[in-house]
């Protein structure tokens, strides 16, 4: 199993590479030859419009989905090449879906300690993790509630909560922002998310549909169009390729949909006749 | 570090995991109570020496206990096993979780709290009434044991057929049946379930190693996720776009319904199939053992038969008539007076080689030897299934095999370009 290579930061690298990777459902295609690496510690944000396959890309780096072509690699193991190594990514990559599944008659601590337990941290560490957790995301009271009890944006922070106990280095973050997350939850996960990639070494990755809640977190952005990378650099890179120096959103709207803001003078054009 | 609980012990978190959601609890209790509320008020009211009403209270409370403990035993296997809670699975086969370590939900296996629960149902039976009649049969407290094995290893055998233990599950059931057949000899039929419920587990065990359990069905459940489920739970990997490949194979028709992407139910070989009829023809013997009337048998096992045949008669001719276009048709037939085509019939012939089986067999076990059909109706009724599985040609290869003309799943080659 090849080693982790530490970074002058003092923690080991963690990478995920993608070579060459083809993925498509029946005859419509969704990544095609698609190359990428991403190095830790950063904070990756997959961006582009709907359907150009974010969630596809995740799902292709989190193994839940098996590309037609190519070799999807995370800490220099090949996914699906044996069960050990398979379970051995399993263990330093967490996937954390859009819409997530939570035991919905277990009470949120009995649902972290378990997850815990699947991923082998010692149950010492891990109770004190989990008390940690709930404190951070506001549900010290609702951890002993059963999950059917709790809101859409609380269930959502268990399940983020979830992620962050199995102490994997690598994350794979498909919306984290949505699903009803309330300010706080959003502020708290922005700077857990910050500090994760810059004091702990950790490679995050993650899909966002509004450019505005990544765009002070991320170091760097994969830009997707058509189901390849049309673009992977930091925020001035992308606005050095853009040639526009304003938001994220803008840069996006300029890269992806330049015929944005034509399409909204050709409607209110059709309006004025 | 914040002050944190301390870690309870394993043997406390699995009565956490393993005990039954509170609102069952809530309603056996309820009824429970409602029970022994009538049976106090009753026996305060009416009881006497010739009044038995109290007494079918204490008798249908007891069937109550052991009910439960049943569905307990059913339980325990259902709501822990990925195998049956699909969105567990998905989320279980993201995680490095292998056999040996603990499952997230609760262990399947078995665990000293269900002991404890099931010393409180035996308790709840043992009671010793001194108002209640002493003709009244009251059941044994192993009858609780006894029911909630049942229960687990009924559920167990559907887990290891799921999970690819199919040998192991048939053994189980087989065994398990036997249980029920060796009733009258408790000793032997305790051998008979202990025997049953090591196969079971034994299954459970080996299924595990499979996990996450036939690669050919996810395959299946990916097409099925992608192609059938419109928003999919697991990550919106469906589009308006993908419409086409929604397309069930019925429509597509014969042969194209072969490229469908849309999944097919998994087709049991028919050796498998055979297995399947031993299994049902072995549970049929041995609760023919039971202490039922021959007249019982003479009426059930008369009916099962008839259905079962006239069942599978239909069945078969109406899949094959329904294929066949005039003049070969049952119309046709009629009109030209040729009733039987030998070439075109064979089966047709093979339908009526299933119908003489049990016709044959009933005769001759009746007629001529007067055997009891406590033990030829289980035999009877598994050859039955037998000549129908063995005996062809079938629906599928006749397609393939047939002389004549068939009109049935006739190609529908504009579906079949939408996709490609």
């Amino acid at each position: 199993m090849p080693a982790d290579h530490e970074q002058p930061g003092g923690f080991m690298s963690n990478t995920i590479e993608l070579k060459n990777v083809t993925q498509h459902y029946g005859v419509r295609p969704i990544l095609t030859g698609l190359n990428l690496s991403l190095q830790g510690p950063r904070i990756t944000a997959i961006v582009g419009p709907n359907g150009m396959g974010k969630t596809t890309l995740l799902s292709v780096i989190a193994g839940t989905l098996t590309p037609q072509h190519g070799d999807v690699q995370i800490n220099g193991m090949s996914r699906r090449q044996t069960p050990d190594i398979e379970r051995q990514i399993r263990k330093e990559a967490v996937f954390l879906p859009d819409r997530p599944w939570l035991p919905k008659q277990r009470t949120g601590r009995e649902f972290l300690l378990s997850v815990g337990a699947v991923y082998g941290i010692d149950a010492e560490r891990l109770f004190a993790h989990a008390d940690r957790l709930f404190r951070l995301f506001n549900l010290e009271k609702e951890g002993d509630w059963p999950v059917r009890s709790y809101s859409n944006g609380q269930q959502k922070k268990l399940a983020l909560a979830a992620a962050l106990i199995t102490e994997a280095k690598i994350l794979i973050l498909d919306e984290p922002f949505g699903g009803g997350l309330d300010p706080a939850g959003i502020l708290a996960l922005k700077h857990v998310l910050k500090r994760l990639g810059t004091e702990a070494g950790y490679l995050i990755a993650i899909s966002a549909p509004a450019p505005e809640t990544i765009e002070d977190l991320a170091d760097d952005f994969v830009v997707l169009k058509n189901g390849t990378v049309l673009a992977h650099e930091p925020l001035d890179g992308l606005r050095k390729l853009a040639g526009n120096e304003g938001s994220l959103s803008q840069i996006l709207g300029q890269l992806v949909n330049p015929e944005t803001l034509e399409n909204v003078d050709h409607y209110f054009a059709g309006v004025n006749q | 570090m914040t002050n944190h609980k301390k870690v309870p012990p394993e043997w406390l978190g699995s009565f956490r995991l393993s005990c039954p959601p509170p609102i069952f609890v809530f309603i056996a209790c309820a009824l429970l109570a409602a029970l022994e509320l009538l049976w106090f008020g009753t026996t305060a009211l009416f009881h006497n020496d010739w009044f038995t009403l109290p007494d079918d209270i204490l008798l249908f409370r007891d069937g109550l206990l052991v009910c439960s403990a049943m569905l307990f035993g059913v339980y325990r296997v259902l709501w822990f096993h990925p195998l049956v809670y699909s969105d567990y699975l998905e989320w279980l086969k993201m995680t490095p979780w292998q056999k040996g370590v603990s499952l997230p939900l609760g262990p399947v296996k078995l665990c000293l709290w269900d002991a404890v629960i099931l010393g409180g149902l035996m308790l709840l039976l043992m009671d010793g009434r001194i108002i209640s009649l002493p003709s009244t049969p009251r059941l044994s407290p192993l009858a609780v044991v006894g029911s909630f094995l049942m229960g687990y290893i009924a559920s167990l055998v559907v887990v290891a057929w799921l999970s690819d233990q199919r040998i192991l599950a048939y053994i189980a059931s087989a065994l398990q049946a036997m249980t029920i057949g060796f009733a009258p000899w408790p000793i032997v039929s305790l051998c008979f379930l202990l025997a049953s419920l090591a196969v079971a587990m034994m299954a459970l065990s080996a299924g595990w190693e499979e996990f996450p359990w036939d690669d050919v069905r996810e395959a299946r459940k990916d097409w099925k996720r992608k192609f059938q489920s419109g928003s999919a739970k697991s990550g919106q990997l469906m589009t308006e776009n993908d419409a086409p490949d929604k397309i069930p194979a019925s429509e597509l028709g014969w042969p194209f319904s072969v490229c469908s992407p849309v999944a097919e139910p998994v087709r049991l070989g028919q050796f498998e199939r055979c297995q399947i009829a031993s299994l049902i023809g072995i549970w049929c013997l041995n609760i023919s053992q039971l202490n039922f009337h021959e007249r019982v048998f003479l009426g059930g096992y008369g009916m099962l038969l008839f259905y079962v045949t006239g069942g599978l008669l239909a069945t078969r001719l109406a899949s094959t008539f329904s294929q066949h276009a005039p003049p070969i048709s049952l119309a046709g037939r009629l009109a030209t007076r040729q009733f039987i085509i030998p070439r075109y019939d064979a089966p047709i012939f093979a339908s009526l080689g299933v119908l003489l089986v049990p016709c044959v067999m009933g005769m001759v076990s009746t007629w001529f030897f007067d055997w009891p059909l406590r033990w030829t109706g289980p035999v009877i009724l598994t050859c039955t299934l037998w000549a129908h599985i063995l005996i062809g040609p079938h629906a599928d290869s006749w397609k393939l095999t047939a002389p004549c003309r068939l009109t049935a799943g006739t190609p529908n080659k504009r579906a079949f370009d939408q996709l490609t």
